[in-house]
Parts: C-alpha cells; sequence; structure tokens
C-alpha cells in the first residue's frame, strides 16, 4: 500500500513539480519541546524530512551507503544532531547527552513520513534565582525549518517570565525564576483560593451528573432504600419501623454508602490502587442484585449499612474511572477529588430527599408490600440484565429500559409521592406498629386514621 | 397543619424532581446517539463489525489518525468506500446524530475538498470551474472511467495527460476514503470513542455519559478554497475570517503582544503529542475588549460547535469561564480580508484549550491543518480512566 503510495507521489512531482501534496515537501523539519525541571533540563525533538529532502537526509544518515540504517550510524546521526544544539544557561556553557532516538523505516522516510526521534537531557546547576536558558540550533547539511517550544512546568516553584526567539526559531531564549520552597511556604492566599476553588470546580458538577446519569448508583442505593422502613421477622418482611428509626436507619445507610465510596474513590483517584474497570462493572451489577434480593427476602437484616459500605467500596472504584488527571499538585486532586465527591453527595441528598417523603408515607399502608417487591423485582431484573451484559459482552436491552424509565423520573417521583397520599388517605395502616411515637403520625395524626 | 404539611413535601418533592430530571433529561441525545451507533453496527456483516471495533483503551487506535491521505497512513476501522449503501447512510445517520448540522457540514466540505484535490490536484486555475460531480465519485466506482489526476484539458492544466490506473488515486484520495471505528461499545452509560476521519480530517468523539468530548480532533483541507456547482466552498473559511477579525480588531500595543516575531511552519501540537501543554504565548485574553473577548470564544465555536449541541453547550462553558486564562498568538501577515484565507498561523490556548491554524507551507492561503484539543481531556481522559 506504502510503497504503492510512494509511486503515486513520486509520478505526481514528476508530472507536475508544482503539483503539492498533504505533507512536507522540501523542507526540514526540526520540532522541539524542552521540558525544565529545576535542575535540568529535557529536549525532544521530531526531524521529519520532506519528501524531497529525504535522501540526502537518508544520505547523511547512511554514513557508509550501504542502503542500511545500523545502529551505529544512528547512534552517529543522533549525536550530530545534538552537537549542532548549543545551550547555555545564564551564559555558562551547559554539557548535554543523548538519552534515546528512534528512526523510521527508510520506505517512511522516501515517502517523505518518516519522524525522527531524539531526546537529550542536560543538568542546570542550582544557585540563583533568576534564570536564562539559551537553546541555538544551528543548520545540518540541509535546510531547516524550526518550532520550538517549552512545555509548562510540573514544578511549581519554576516561573517563566518571558520567552524570546529570532524569525527562524533557530535561536530560543527563556527567562525564569526558581522559587525556593520557603518561599513557596509564604504564599498564604493559596489556602483561601483552594477552598474557593472546590465549590465552583466543574468537578463539583460532574460529581452530581455522575450520579444522576448513573443509574446503576442510583438504583443500588434506592433498592436499598425500599425495605429501610421495615422490620425483618424470621426471614420476611414484617411490619414497619417508627418514623425516626427509619430516618435513623436511612441515614446510616446513605452515610455507610458514602464512607464507603470515599475511601475508595480517593485511594484510586489518588493513584494508590488501581483496579480495572471491566470487574468493577460486574460487581457494581451484582450489587444491585444483592439488595435487590435483600428487599425481597431480608438476607442481611438489620445489616443493611454494611451491605451499604461495603458495596460503597465498588462503587468508589467506578467513581474513580471518571475521574483521571485532576491536577498536577498533590493540592489540585485534593480539592479535585473533594469538589467531585461533593457533587455525589449532592445528588444523593436530592434524590433520597426527593423518594424519602413517599417511602416513609407509604411504608404505613399495606401498599408498601407492592411497592417493595415491585421494586425490588425491576431492580433485580435490571441487575440481572446487567450482570449477564456485563460478563458476556452481551447486547441486551437493559440500559434503554433504565434510561427510558429515569428519563422520567420527575412524573414517576411526582406520581409515587401522590400515590404515597392516596394510601395514606385511603388504606388501612398495616397493623401492629412497634412504636406509637412517631414523626409523621404526630404531624399527621387529625385526619390519616381512617 | 396536615394539609400544610404535604403541601410543603409536594412542593419539595417536586421542586426536587425538577432539579433531578433536569440532569436526567441531558442523557437524551447521548442516548439517541447510541441509538445511531448502535443502528449503524447492526447494518455491518460480523466481519465488519470486528473491522470497527476497538478496546476503549486500546492506545494505538487512539492515536491511529494523521493529517496525511489514508494510503499513507492507514487507519482502522472500515471506509465509506467498503460499505454498501444502506451502511454508509446509516454511518452518515450517526455522524448526524453526533455532530451539529454545521460540524457535518464542515466534514463533508472537507471531504468535498478530497474530492476536487483528486480531480484538479492543488494547481488552481484561476476561477477555474467546479470539480468533481457532486457527492464524489459513484460509490461503486468499478466500472466508470478513473478520474485520474491530470484530466485532459481540466481547470488544472498542465499536470499530465491521460488518465492513471484507478487504484492510484481511488486509494488516496476522495471523498468516500474516511474511515468509522469505535473504541469501547456504544453506551449510554460506560464510555466509548467514536472516530471518523481521513485526509484532512480525524474526529475522536469520546462519549461519556451525558459528555461529549470532541479532543483531539484535526481539520485540514487542500483546496481551501474551491468551486462545486458553481459555489465557492471554503471548508474552513470562518476560522480564518473570524480570527482575521479579531486580529484586525486589535489595537496597536494589544497587535504589539499578539503578534509574534517568528515563524511558525507548522502544527506544534499535530498528531501524535497527545496531553502535551506549552507555555502559551501572545495576547491574554484578560486584555481584550468584551468585544474582542465575543470574536474570540466566536472563533473557538467553529471547533467546539462540530458537535451537537448538548455537548457544545458544556463545553463553550468550560471555555469562557476558563477566558481570562485563555491567549490569542498570532504569526504571519494580518493585512487580508474577509473571504480569502489567511496565510497566517494563529493558536488560542487556555488551561482546557489549544486550537492551532496552521496554513501549510507549500500553497499557503489554499492548504491549511488545524488542531483541537484539551490538553487535560484529549479522548476524554479527563473524564475516565484507562
Amino acid at each position: 500500500m506504502r510503497a504503492r503510495g510512494a509511486a503515486v507521489l513520486i509520478a505526481l512531482l514528476l508530472l507536475s513539480p508544482g503539483l503539492a501534496f498533504a505533507h512536507r515537501i522540501d523542507e526540514y523539519l526540526q520540532a522541539t519541546l524542552l521540558t525544565l525541571e529545576p535542575h535540568s533540563l529535557q529536549g525532544s525533538i521530531r526531524l521529519v524530512p520532506g519528501v524531497l529532502v529525504a535522501s540526502d537526509v537518508i544520505a547523511s544518515i547512511d554514513a557508509n551507503g550501504d542502503g542500511v540504517i545500523s545502529p551505529e550510524e544512528q547512534r552517529a546521526y543522533a549525536q550530530q544532531v545534538l552537537n549542532s544544539i548549543s545551550i547555555t544557561l545564564d551564559g555558562r556553557v551547559v554539557e548535554t547527552k543523548l538519552v534515546s532516538w528512534s528512526f523510521p523505516s527508510l520506505g517512511q522516510m522516501h515517502d517523505g513520513l518518516g519522524e525522527i526521534k531524539i531526546n537529550y537531557s542536560a543538568a542546570l546547576s542550582d544557585g540563583g534565582r533568576d534564570h536564562v536558558l539559551l537553546v541555538a540550533t544551528h543548520n545540518l547539511r540541509q535546510k531547516l525549518v524550526y518550532l520550538i517550544n517549552l512545555t509548562v512546568p510540573e514544578d511549581r516553584s519554576l516561573e517563566i517570565l518571558s520567552q524570546r526567539r529570532n524569525p527562524e526559531q533557530s535561536v530560543y531564549e527563556v527567562d525564569y525564576e526558581e522559587k525556593t520552597a520557603a518561599a513557596g511556604a509564604h504564599d498564604t492566599t493559596g489556602a483561601v483560593v483552594w477552598l474557593e476553588g472546590i465549590q465552583f470546580s466543574p468537578l463539583f458538577h460532574l460529581g452530581m451528573r455522575h450520579i444522576a446519569e448513573g443509574t446503576d448508583h442510583l438504583l443500588f442505593l434506592l433498592t436499598l432504600l425500599l425495605p429501610a422502613p421495615l422490620l425483618a421477622i424470621n426471614h420476611r418482611w414484617g411490619p414497619k419501623l417508627a418514623a425516626r428509626s427509619s430516618m435513623l436507619r436511612i441515614l446510616g445507610i446513605v452515610t455507610a454508602f458514602t464512607i464507603g465510596h470515599s475511601i475508595t474513590l480517593t485511594l484510586a483517584a489518588m493513584n494508590v490502587i488501581h483496579v480495572p474497570s471491566h470487574p468493577i462493572e460486574v460487581l457494581i451489577a451484582v450489587s444491585i442484585l444483592v439488595s435487590a434480593v435483600h428487599a425481597l427476602w431480608p438476607i442481611l437484616p438489620g445489616r443493611e449499612a454494611w451491605i451499604a459500605a461495603f458495596f460503597g467500596l465498588i462503587h468508589g472504584l467506578a467513581f474513580a474511572t471518571t475521574l483521571d488527571r485532576l491536577g498536577v499538585s498533590h493540592w489540585e486532586r485534593v480539592a479535585g477529588i473533594l469538589s467531585f465527591n461533593l457533587g455525589i453527595e449532592a445528588m444523593q441528598m436530592i434524590v433520597v430527599a426527593a423518594i424519602l417523603p413517599s417511602l416513609l408515607l407509604m411504608s404505613r399502608s399495606r401498599a408498601y408490600s407492592a411497592l417493595r417487591i415491585g421494586g425490588a423485582g425491576f431492580a433485580a431484573l435490571a441487575a440481572l440484565g446487567w450482570t449477564l451484559e456485563r460478563l458476556f459482552d452481551l447486547q441486551l436491552p437493559v440500559d434503554d429500559l433504565v434510561n427510558a424509565l429515569a428519563r422520567h423520573a420527575l412524573w414517576i417521583a411526582t406520581g409515587l409521592f401522590l400515590l404515597s397520599l392516596l394510601c395514606r388517605a385511603l388504606l388501612p395502616v398495616s397493623p401492629p406498629r412497634i412504636q406509637r411515637v412517631e414523626v409523621l403520625s404526630e404531624l399527621s395524626a387529625a385526619s390519616t386514621l381512617p | 397543619m396536615i394539609n400544610s404539611f404535604r403541601r410543603w413535601t409536594a412542593i419539595a418533592v417536586l421542586a426536587l424532581t425538577v432539579v433531578f430530571s433536569g440532569f436526567v433529561q441531558a442523557q437524551t441525545t447521548t442516548a439517541e446517539v447510541v441509538n445511531a451507533a448502535d443502528k449503524f453496527l447492526a447494518t455491518l456483516s460480523a466481519e465488519q463489525r470486528q473491522k470497527v471495533s476497538y478496546a476503549f483503551d486500546d492506545e494505538q487506535q487512539r492515536a491511529r489518525w494523521s493529517n496525511l491521505p489514508t494510503g499513507f497512513v492507514p487507519r482502522g476501522g472500515i471506509s465509506l468506500k467498503q460499505m454498501t449503501p444502506v451502511q454508509r447512510e446509516a454511518a452518515i445517520k450517526l455522524l448526524a446524530t453526533v455532530l451539529s448540522p454545521m460540524g457535518l457540514q464542515k466534514v463533508n466540505e472537507i471531504r468535498e475538498a478530497d474530492d476536487d484535490f483528486k480531480a484538479n490536484g492543488s494547481r488552481r486555475g484561476p476561477g477555474g470551474p467546479g470539480g468533481p460531480p457532486p457527492g464524489g465519485p459513484p460509490p461503486n466506482a468499478q466500472g466508470g472511467p478513473p478520474p485520474g489526476f491530470g484530466r485532459p484539458g481540466g481547470p488544472g492544466g498542465g499536470a499530465g495527460q491521460g488518465g492513471r490506473p484507478s487504484f492510484s488515486s481511488d486509494e488516496m484520495f476522495g471523498s468516500n476514503l474516511y474511515y468509522i471505528s469505535f473504541l469501547g461499545k456504544p453506551s449510554t452509560t460506560t464510555p466509548w470513542i467514536l472516530q471518523f476521519g481521513g485526509h484532512h480530517l480525524a474526529l475522536n468523539i469520546t462519549i461519556a455519559g451525558s459528555r461529549g468530548v470532541l479532543t483531539p480532533t484535526l481539520t485540514g483541507a487542500q483546496p481551501a478554497t474551491f468551486s462545486l456547482d458553481g459555489k465557492t466552498v471554503r471548508p474552513l473559511g470562518r476560522e480564518s475570517d473570524k480570527a482575521l477579525a479579531l486580529v484586525q480588531s486589535l489595537n496597536d500595543s494589544q497587535r504589539k503582544q499578539a503578534v509574534l516575531n517568528y515563524q511558525v511552519p507548522d502544527l506544534v501540537l499535530g498528531p501524535g503529542q497527545d496531553g502535551k501543554k506549552i507555555v502559551p504565548e501572545g495576547l491574554k485574553a484578560s486584555t481584550m475588549t468584551p468585544q474582542q473577548q465575543a470574536m474570540l470564544l466566536g472563533i473557538v465555536a467553529e471547533w467546539t460547535d462540530i458537535l451537537n449541541e448538548n455537548a457544545a453547550a458544556s463545553r463553550m462553558a468550560q471555555i469562557t469561564a476558563d477566558l481570562k486564562e485563555t491567549w490569542f498568538a498570532w504569526s504571519g501577515p494580518t493585512d487580508g480580508k474577509a473571504g480569502s484565507n489567511i496565510t497566517a498561523y494563529y493558536r488560542i490556548q487556555g488551561p482546557h484549550l489549544v486550537i492551532e491554524y496552521a496554513p501549510q507551507h507549500d500553497e499557503p492561503a489554499n492548504h491549511v491543518h488545524t488542531i483541537y484539543r484539551d490538553p487535560t481531556n484529549d479522548y476524554g481522559t479527563g473524564l475516565t480512566r484507562q
């Protein structure tokens, strides 16, 4: 394919000397990216010979002209390129050394597509605060065109003050300042800026969206909440708990989930642990299945908080997959994780707050069993579907179905609330009650009992 | 009391669910995109489907894009040319769903430019008549006469006589040599990437939940001005005109900062330079007038708005928030006029943005490469890990 392409190209060039092509023709591009650290400089050079200068460049590399570029010839050419570069720091010559180099195939170079890559490094003497670094490149045998740029220093103690170049970019000069560690510590406004950054961070919104759209996370939590207002007796879900106990239990579940996912999210986002995402996705589907089964028959009665905490650990790992490249410094990362986590919490609270009143109201009536069994059944089916999908890479319409429902979350939540009011007003209260002191019944004592 | 309790609960629930559903609504578009992707994939044979599918974290396939013709740098996936009409229609439908109408038009014009290049080469007769027939060469070009590079007496003039073998030109250029590929399975929840590209085009679209990320994306054109059906087409014309208007709106001291004293012969952060961040130069947007700032965002919109409205809006919000830390640099003549392509290079750079517009030396006003990146979020790595 490529050989044919080259043939076409050469034919084109012969037929019509002015016929330009989609790439470099008669230029030899030398593109350099410099990376500055407190005591060292790394240079990474890309050399791209245009198609009309390629054979000349190859001849320079293939010193013995045997049509093969040997490792020795590669090294020698890389050194030759490096020798054409002179670097000074504050007027003193800086020694450079080759780090690595790679050469394309001769065919690629003939096509004008080859990229020679050369990496070098230089030690920079320390001492002093203000520095001027100068990098000057001299022409090789062929005429070069240049690009030279500095990457943003990762080390925040380095501040780039100004850059200057000649019109060809073959001479490049940068002024920079090296702040001492002590100077950094006195940066008092940093903490304030940091705190402000958290609230306005796009990561906060990302966290919110992640919960709002991560239907599997939501389904897990909601399913776990379903039996929360009930008491398990003899491996069956029995009477309801007092509203206060229910609230405490729900609070416990949500908090446990938060603690669980915060731990793993932080560990994973700080790169302490790394778990591939596929098994996590499967485990999340399983977690929904477990909480659905639990909502049907109390397999772990009274242990909802522990389930929430345990699976929270797994959901946290999934949250972490959404986060990467939070920032360069540790502080940025910590602030980013905090923002993201707060966003998750905020959205979780909103959803729980939207559903909680309905659950509490409805749990007082017999209709609650229907809701619990229906909800848990749906969650179980969805979870089974997801598990199969993710385990065997199948294509099932689970996402479509759940998302279609999620899109009508507003109507479902409103409907549920209206239904719960209706149940409260019309249906008999399920006997027996464990505790008579209830927040809700106090508030609504006058009209609720039929 | 009870009534008021119920009323307040109802109001609270309504308010909260409105907020909640607002977040959920955003997913509608992703579901549509996934639907269109699944429909396209369903038209493929098992063999084709395997060919277009890559692992989400396939680094090689992620980076397998270029400004070069596909004959030189083979892309992954399958090309429009290798598709049946039904498959092609589904592929275009998918593009129309994930891209904005403007984005789709840009993509089509870049492809049409390649048809024109195939027919006429790069030598433009002054005001020469249009290039290839609309819609490019017939889908199955086996039977028809080969277009050839130098059509005798063609507007290209002087570019050789007689047709070349059809395989060579057909394998190198043309609006059907654009490839589609998928990294990961289309999903409304787990992240995946849609790639579409060929000569002078590389769209890398990462979809993660409701978020759509277009970075890195390369657009380019040669010819950058051509006529088709009697109309002048400039695939990247607004990118040129809007930037020229901004640089011409600068006062002397602003211009002194914005216009660099050195030549920039090519893209600095082109193909292969993923995730790199260079020290910005030029004029800081914080020193621009509100009107100039709006013009700057208007240039950026030529890239952000390639994606559908849903994804473009949140991206533009991010870039607007970064405006104070955004830079505009220009290299080359500032005295052009709207309607003809600039020969100058420019770069727009912010904390989450790199845009470069680089005229190529062989034919500066008629051959351009551009790159659009978010060094913190190329291939959506800011949203996803792996």
